[in-house]
């Protein structure tokens, strides 16, 4: 609590300092906080790739300062651990394992059978229930910036969800709509890699997202190669080399989105990546790539100064002063342990 | 007059083969089909309940026992008492069935004569070729109880042990006691029925209807105050009775939680099981949204055409009263072979219409076809695993469509005959030629 | 304090720590104490069981909420969450693989594959349903786990198996309505349960034996076991104030074989990837045990690297045990590092294995997607009758026959002492049954029972329907009179080491069998709109002819002015259409015979 004294007394004195251009310039995202949706649709050993695409983006955004409380990944089959993979514990991005994308700190959110379109939306628009933890919810506000990525098998307007349901590009549409209207974002940077990816962001009509598709409609989306160890397809083209991009990102880089966008020409991608930026206010070229993959920790100065109160004074007490401490307890029944096995022998 | 030499034959095969039968491995085979043993009627289910009652837990705090109080009772006792002999319990009641089929069909003979005599006025001259003679119901009494004794959906049912011959029985009684015009006992047996199995409740409609014939045999309106009062009284008296038989249950069991269990059960469909019906893959497959709304319209339809068909056949209780049988077992939630085996049991009564049926062939190779196939494509879905149950279902789907037309055909053809006998047969127009009798 | 010091170096860590203990130093006198320990036992099988225990013990209790609040070394995420959901006690277990008693004895810490969690509540909770689906929401967001799916279909109340681990009154401990239980035997373990699990640890997994927990070696073992125990135990020997106690347990398995080429040898850098730098200075204390009882039955040689250093020898039961110690602090001071490792002479013989006493194997009878049934074996190798609870939870779309249930004994029926039994109810409660028999001396039990398969609704199936359902281990819970292949601490003690010092001439064992897995009949998934659309078309049918049959009358007509369907559809076409067009379609139709003789007489010219 001194400490937190210390920092505002510390804050408070900097206000003197007004607002110069530079600063403008700093603060022109103008979001405080940063968030991130990763989603896996897919289920299966054979989708491996999926995993493999969704744990390359949470390793960047968590490498670029998104904290793990603020994101939720949703991965829906375990790769891992599974009983077919060679080497448990990890999933690669490489045949020639460079990467281990799943990293030795993972927290996945979401995973299994809790992949469903309706908990996915109900994350996105936070009508979750209220035993939910904290840890499972989007609790963005409206100077939030929100990375949402997904990835699975998809067609044209649709995304599927473990082979069984899907979600339809209206559905999306209309969750960004009610994030919008509840104020739950300020901007959203929406990346899908699946086949037809562009299909998904085209019914899109809420302000501010910004979105890009491995796809165009008509298009199928590749994988990048297989891993004879494993026997699968380990990942997909687009986000392999969005991971490759991200990976020469450091949290103070200037790189832009525009950059990004350029990331996995047809060439590389044999599909085309497709962007839409109709709906941004702001100018992909100036957008720096970590205003939706890092985390900001800018700090909003306060004009005038608080006075703040040491109310710590009266909950700080020692062992022998404080009056809620009850004095030892004499002639007390002594407790005992309960007997385990409730049958005689 | 059949001579009793006959019957006793008839009698003695039945019986011979049923208990043969019983020693066969079939009697198993049998009581495994889903056909023979849904939810309600199965009799490892009923055990069940037994099992459970004797060890102090509620069978309806579980969701395998579907049986009645008053037949779990029953069950207990019969099982208490004849622990080894249980099959000749059912041996008995088919027997026993067979015999009300017999005396059905003695009362039922004479019941068409008198009907055809009282109605003379309204017979067209013309119409001598359809008048019932006197011989050819002679031997329908034999005819009725062989139909049973030598039905193979009887003889499976019973080898099944389905619980369903006592529900089967009841509706036998009812007939009877309805020919020999015994208001109170047939009340009862319909009660009977419907505790058990909740459709048979549509039958109070024809008994109403045949017991104000029967107490104004010169009427001239249905829909007169006495008319009314006269099916108000029936009706009340039919649901006294359950009404009974249910306090009787709450008594014995101290809770209603039986009413979800037996009711409940039947009118919510909670249980998938295949069966012959189309209610469980329909179910199965139905939007979560739109399961409650399509389970009452389901279960209306069971009920539903008590209305209209009651105002058409108002002069003819005995027949609507087969019709609502027969519809009974299309719209029932769980339907199986004792169903149908109670249909075909009293399909001979009808045996003066069948020329006027079209779909004569086309319904019976249906039901032998399902009959045939049904089993084999259980087994490929369910053992082998070479079939899904799209296979299934349309057997399913076909049989109850089979029922449907003939339920439909029967109709069809009772009312033909009606408008025949009215008009005489071969009506010629002004220019001499045959006239053609379609449906306006 | 937790989740920040991520990125920092490690001795700076130390540095931080060493800031919070002056700073508690101060201002608190340390009411609770952490410990460390490892113990290690080699099986006759070649595999070897790393069974790591990190202990916190703290004066306060959860019945008086007030006690929670200075949080030094009891982890707060955690705490919170005892606190706001009143729990009393809590033992929840994440498990990959599953443990083979017949091989290895009994674990220290029982746990059936897949994820465990039995909880007994304060008896001032009101909603204990409500609280419980609750707390499992909170710790599937702790532990990143699917432990919301325990909902009232998967939990039970189990009467005999689950009394309080700690400290509780007799009345308390018979309740079972304190008490839910419930498994999720599919839950797959992983890194990203071990995260959370290992950031609930003072020193976290920068130093100390947590260091060795690295989730690739982990993982890649036969038998991975996460668990979180808190109960309330007693402060001091009399016993008068309660204080509470986290046991945050790791099992692991490994077989060293197969990497030794055939030598059981191994080393905990080999094995974990590293050595053993450091000991958590929260800890008070930090000790490796090893239990030697299988290294002394065989004939090898065996050497221990470093020297132990103290051999504890001691009898359990009547079981004579030696427990090789190491104090970790003691040998990083000494060495810089504690590198234990175990060499043999020869090859691991692999010979026949002595059993446990009791241990059992269960399985799934019968075939087709109808019926099917479960049996259990119970084998007792004791000289002694044992008496034993045998709880089972059966989902309810396994029908469970009540009237099957049997339990023999070498064909001969056997009579439960006890039953209890809980019907399932589709789609809101599962079958539960406890048993209570007799285990016969030198005896194989055997319990059988049959069930149906239910037929879902196609909504109900999980998207990997025909990959089938799993059915929860069952439960055996007995008393041994002798501690052979027991490794458990007693009920009375917090700490591994005190199994050394374990006098009582009773051992609680509870085990779990196998988990079933189980394939239900499946509809067509892709068939909704058809099926609907047919049994429409049947209800349809029977409508249809019926309101004609009964709304309309019979008439005689002259079949002569009886126009016919087809005369009918006619007759529409040519009122609806001019007849300009039936003019030119009949002369299109002219033209097509006209073409079509025309291939005709081609084909004919070509063919001649």
């Amino acid at each position: 609590m001194i400490f937190a004294i210390l920092l505002s007394l510390s804050t408070s004195v900097l206000t003197v300092n007004t607002a110069n251009p530079p600063v403008e310039e700093f603060f022109a995202s103008n979001h405080t906080n940063n968030w991130a949706v990763l989603v896996d649709a897919s289920r299966f050993w054979f989708n491996y790739r999926h995993v493999a695409n969704v744990l390359s983006i949470y390793r960047s955004v968590k490498r670029l300062g998104i904290p793990d409380s603020h994101i939720i990944l949703m991965v829906a089959d375990d790769m891992a651990c599974n009983p077919r993979n060679p080497r448990p514990a990890t999933v690669f991005n490489n045949a020639n394992q460079h990467i281990n994308v799943y990293g030795d700190d993972v927290e996945v959110d979401y995973r299994g059978y809790e992949v469903t379109v309706e908990n996915f939306i109900r994350v996105l628009t936070g009508r979750l229930s209220p035993s939910t933890p904290r840890s499972k919810r989007l609790l963005s506000d409206e100077r939030s910036n929100i990375l949402v990525y997904m990835t699975g098998h998809g067609g044209d307007g649709f995304l599927k969800f473990q082979d069984s349901e899907e979600i339809s590009s209206v559905e999306l549409a209309d969750a960004f709509q009610q994030m919008w209207q509840k104020r739950r974002y300020h901007e959203i940077f929406f990346m899908i890699d699946t086949c037809q990816a562009e299909s998904m962001f085209q019914k899109f009509y809420s302000p501010n997202i910004l979105a890009v598709a491995s796809s165009k409609v008509g298009e199928d989306s590749l994988s990048h190669h297989v891993d004879p160890a494993i026997g699968v397809y380990v990942i997909d083209r687009y986000t392999y080399y969005a991971l490759e991009f991200l990976e020469n990102v450091q949290p103070g880089s200037k790189k832009t989105m525009d950059q990004f966008f350029k990331v996995c020409p047809r060439i590389q991608c044999q599909s085309t990546v497709s962007v839409r930026t109709d709906l941004f206010q702001r100018d992909p070229k100036k957008t720096i790539i970590t205003d939706f993959f890092g985390s900001v920790r800018n700090v909003e100065l306060l004009t005038e100064t608080l006075n703040l109160q040491d109310s710590t004074a009266e909950l700080s007490c020692s062992k022998d002063k404080c009056p809620e401490d009850k004095p030892p307890k004499s002639g007390v029944q002594p407790l005992s342990y309960a007997k385990q096995f409730p049958m005689p022998n | 007059m059949a001579p009793p030499i006959a019957v006793a034959i008839c009698f003695t095969a039945g019986l011979i083969l049923r208990l043969s039968l019983f020693r066969t491995s079939l009697a198993l085979w049998f009581a495994e089909k889903p056909e023979i043993s849904t939810p309600v009627t199965s009799w490892e289910r009923a055990m069940e309940g037994v099992a459970l009652s004797k060890s102090m837990i509620s069978p309806y705090s579980g969701d395998l026992f579907h049986e009645t109080p008053l037949m779990l009772r029953f069950l207990e006792f019969a099982t208490r008492a004849f622990p080894a002999d249980v099959n000749y319990l059912f041996v008995f009641v088919d027997m026993l069935s067979a015999f009300v089929l017999l005396k059905i069909g003695n009362l039922f003979a004479r019941y068409l004569l008198q009907k055809q005599v009282n109605d003379i006025q309204c017979v067209s001259t013309k119409a001598e070729k359809i008048i019932i003679r006197k011989a050819s119901v002679e031997d329908l009494h034999l005819i009725l109880a062989a139909a049973h004794l030598f039905n193979p959906f009887s003889v499976a049912v019973c080898l099944g042990k389905s619980t369903a011959v006592f529900n089967n029985l009841a509706i036998y009684f009812s007939f009877l006691f309805l020919l020999q015009g015994n208001e109170l006992l047939c009340l009862i047996s319909i009660a009977m029925a419907s505790y058990q199995s909740l459709y048979p409740l549509t039958l109070l409609a024809p008994v109403a209807l045949y017991f104000y014939t029967v107490r104004n045999p010169k009427r001239v309106t249905s829909l007169s105050a006495d008319a009314v009062n006269s099916y108000v009284r029936t009706t009340v008296l039919g649901l006294l009775a359950i009404t009974g038989l249910l306090v009787i249950s709450y008594l014995l069991e101290g809770s209603t939680l039986f009413l979800y269990s037996t009711y409940g059960f039947t009118l919510s469909v909670p249980d998938l099981t295949p069966n012959l019906g189309v209610f469980w893959y329909f179910f199965t497959e139905m939007f979560e949204h739109f399961r409650t709304f399509f389970i009452c319209v389901f279960q209306i339809h069971a009920f539903l055409y008590v209305v209209p068909l009651s105002i058409r056949l108002r002069d003819h209780p005995v027949f609507l009263m087969y019709i609502l049988v027969v519809l009974m077992s299309i719209f029932k939630s769980y339907p199986s072979y004792a169903d149908v085996a109670l249909l075909t049991s009293l399909l001979p009564l009808w045996k003066h219409i069948f020329s006027y049926m079209r779909n004569k062939f086309v319904v019976t190779n249906m039901l032998v076809c399902c009959t045939v196939f049904g089993p084999i494509l259980y087994h490929l879905w369910i053992y082998a695993g070479s079939a899904n149950a799209n296979f299934y279902f349309s057997i399913a789907l076909a049989f109850s469509s089979a029922e449907v037309f003939l339920a439909t055909d029967l109709l069809f053809a009772y009312l033909r005959r009606e408008f025949d006998l009215k008009h005489g047969i071969e009506q010629k127009l002004e220019n001499g030629k045959i006239a053609q009798v379609i449906l306006e | 304090m937790d989740a920040s010091i991520g990125p920092w170096h490690r001795t700076r860590c130390l540095l931080y720590f060493k800031i919070i203990f002056l700073f508690f130093k101060v201002y608190a006198l340390p009411d609770d104490t952490f410990s460390e320990e490892l113990l290690v036992k080699p099986f006759e099988s070649g595999q070897v069981l790393f069974h790591f225990q990190f202990t916190t013990l703290w004066n306060a209790s959860t019945a008086e909420p007030g006690s929670f609040t200075h949080y030094r070394l009891f982890p707060k995420a955690l705490g919170d969450v005892l606190v706001k959901y009143q729990v009393q006690e809590l033992h929840l277990s994440l498990t990959q693989g599953l443990w083979r008693y017949e091989k290895w004895g009994y674990p220290p810490e029982d746990a059936p594959p897949g994820v465990e969690l039995w909880v007994w509540f304060l008896p001032t909770v009101s909603n204990i349903d409500k609280t419980w689906s609750d707390l499992v929401n909170a710790l599937s967001g702790l532990f990143c786990a699917s432990l919301n799916f325990m909902d009232s279909k998967s939990t039970v109340l189990p009467r005999w198996s689950f009394r309080p681990m700690g400290l509780a009154s007799e009345y308390y401990s018979f309740d079972s309505r304190f008490m839910r239980y419930s498994a999720l035997p599919k839950e797959i373990v992983c890194t990203e349960n071990l995260t959370p699990w290992k950031k609930l640890l003072p020193c976290l997994s920068r130093v100390g034996l947590a260091t060795l927990l690295n989730a690739m070696k982990l993982y890649d073992s036969y038998y991975s076991s996460l668990g979180i125990h808190v109960r309330p135990v007693c402060r001091t020997q009399t016993c008068t104030d309660q204080s509470i106690e986290l046991k945050q347990t790791l099992s692991v398995v490994f077989d060293p074989t197969i990497s030794s080429s055939g030598y059981q040898n191994w080393q905990l850098r080999s094995l974990f990837g590293d050595p053993l730098t450091s000991q958590c200075p929260l800890a008070s204390i930090s000790k490796v045990y090893l239990d030697k009882a299988h290294l002394q039955s065989s004939d090898a040689t065996v050497t221990l690297y470093p020297e132990p250093d103290e051999v504890v020898n001691f009898t359990r039961g009547r079981e004579k045990l030696t427990y090789a110690v190491w104090d970790i602090g003691r040998q990083i001071s000494r060495h810089q590092q504690l590198n234990l490792a175990i060499h043999y002479n020869r090859k691991i013989h692999y010979g026949e294995i002595n059993p446990p006493p009791v241990y059992a194997q269960r399985f799934i009878t019968g075939f087709g997607l109808e019926k099917g049934g479960i049996t259990s074996i119970i084998y007792n190798n004791l000289d002694t009758n044992l008496t034993a609870i045998y709880m089972e939870t059966i989902p309810w779309f396994l029908r469970l026959y009540f009237s099957s249930i049997t339990i023999t004994n070498h064909g001969i029926v056997v009579k439960p002492y006890k039953i209890h039994y809980v019907p399932g109810k589709d789609r809101a409660r599962n079958y539960q049954l406890e048993l209570v028999f007799r285990l016969r001396p030198h005896s194989v039990t055997k319990i059988s029972m049959q069930f149906e398969r239910a037929f879902l609704k196609w909504t109900e199936y999980p998207p990997d329907a025909n990959h089938g359902f799993y059915v929860n281990s069952a439960i055996i819970s007995t008393v041994l009179p002798d501690a052979y292949n027991y490794t458990a601490s007693p009920q009375t003690s917090s700490l591994l080491g005190d199994s050394t010092r374990d006098n009582s001439t009773e051992f609680f064992l509870r085990l779990h069998t196998e988990t079933l897995l189980v394939s239900l009949p499946t509809p067509d998934f892709s068939m909704p709109y058809n099926v609907i659309c047919l049994a429409c078309t049947v209800v349809a049918i029977v409508f249809g002819s019926i309101h004609n049959l009964t709304t309309r009358r019979f008439i005689a007509v002259d079949p002569d002015k009886q126009v016919g369907i087809i005369q009918k559809i006619k007759n529409k076409f040519k009122r609806n259409k001019p007849e300009e067009i039936v003019a030119e379609l009949t002369a299109s139709e002219s033209v097509d015979q006209k073409n079509e003789s025309d291939i005709k007489t081609k084909k004919k010219e070509e063919m001649g």
